[in-house]
């Protein structure tokens, strides 16, 4: 299991189409970058209030960064 | 032997037609004062108040009339009584499956899956136990580098307990509330917050003047509300807006104080 899949794995458990869920992932010499990509309902529910949801996704992540000693980006594609 | 009703209504004029009917008695013979002749207030909105009568009546000429009216009306009243509890009836039992253990169990249990992933992704070795109550799940994590799974100033945990409780409340109506613990982290920022709280206090007591805390979220401010709750010397108070609100300590004023003692 690596960092694409749990990302995967957190938008599936938020969304209503988890079938629409597409992460890419953009391997960098400093950084990774993980596109994340959900049907247009959905965006909604990924970004959350005051954009909370995301930021606890890249918390999450951040936590996992420190441990692989990568950088880590989430960015939420439109 | 007389007997007096009393009769409201808009002016005085409404108020004996009313008592009029209600007693069946034509308006020439009623005897009556006036309470009060009442006003429409300005544009009808305030200070409207309702004229009010008083009838005096024989009371053997209409003691039967209004024998049947008090049947009447005690029976009117005992069906609307019985028609509200139907009605308050029906939302309840349509409450009470909504936090039916069965549900319950499987949101503690689809919790518990996405919190041990995420955690095996952060750290290895850590094993999470469960504990629930009617609303309320709390998952404790423990084993591995807690370090890591707090994150700065408990962010990591705060996210995961975010995201989880998001993800348990989806898909209905009614709130579970889920709280994440590494290592008893929780209790010792509680302790900690307490702590901080009671010296807030005596500083604002002791200058006499209000003390600010900011950058906390709900769950933090309610711990210092409920600490601060019996101190006589101060009162808290919550103000601004999501990411700005901030908790006020204000010290109460002298002559206050002196009432308690």
């Amino acid at each position: 299991m690596n960092t694409k899949e749990l990302i995967h794995y957190i938008a599936q458990t938020l969304v209503d189409y988890p079938e629409e869920i597409s992460v890419n992932v953009i391997e960098g010499k400093q950084a990774t970058v993980f596109e994340l990509q959900v049907a247009k309902e959905d965006l909604g529910k990924i970004i959350g209030k005051q954009g909370r949801t995301a930021s606890s996704i890249r918390t999450i992540l951040a936590a996992l960064s420190a441990k692989l000693k990568k950088r880590f980006v989430l960015e939420i594609i439109e | 032997m007389t007997k007096y009703l009393e009769y409201e209504g808009k002016n005085v004029d409404q108020a004996l037609d009313k008592a009029g009917k209600d007693l069946n008695i034509s308006l020439e013979k009623l005897n009556y004062d006036v309470v009060s002749h009442g006003s429409s207030g300005i544009f009808g909105i305030v200070g409207v108040k309702k004229a009010k009568i008083r009838i005096m009546i024989d009371k053997h000429e209409i003691s039967k009339n209004i024998e049947d009216e008090a049947k009447e009306k005690a029976r009117s009243l005992v069906k609307d009584a019985f028609k509200i509890k139907d009605k308050k009836k029906v939302p309840q039992v349509s409450k009470t499956p909504r936090i039916s253990s069965k549900e319950l169990d499987e949101s503690v249990k689809r919790g518990k899956d996405i919190i041990s992933k995420i955690v095996n992704y952060i750290t290895s070795e850590a094993e999470v136990i469960t504990e629930s109550s009617k609303d309320r799940i709390m998952y404790k994590v423990v084993g591995g580098n807690s370090g890591l799974l707090i994150g700065k100033r408990g962010q990591t945990l705060e996210s995961m307990q975010y995201l989880v409780e998001k993800i348990i409340n989806k898909n209905s109506d009614q709130r579970i509330r889920v709280m994440v613990d590494v290592e008893g982290y929780m209790d010792t920022r509680k302790a900690n917050l307490k702590k901080m709280a009671s010296r807030m206090a005596d500083k604002a007591k002791k200058i006499n003047k209000p003390v600010t805390i900011g950058q906390m979220n709900a769950y933090d401010r309610r711990i210092i509300h409920l600490h601060l709750k019996d101190n006589q010397a101060v009162r808290t108070q919550s103000v601004g807006e999501g990411y700005y609100r901030k908790l006020i300590i204000f010290p109460r004023k002298r002559r206050k104080s002196g009432q308690y003692n």
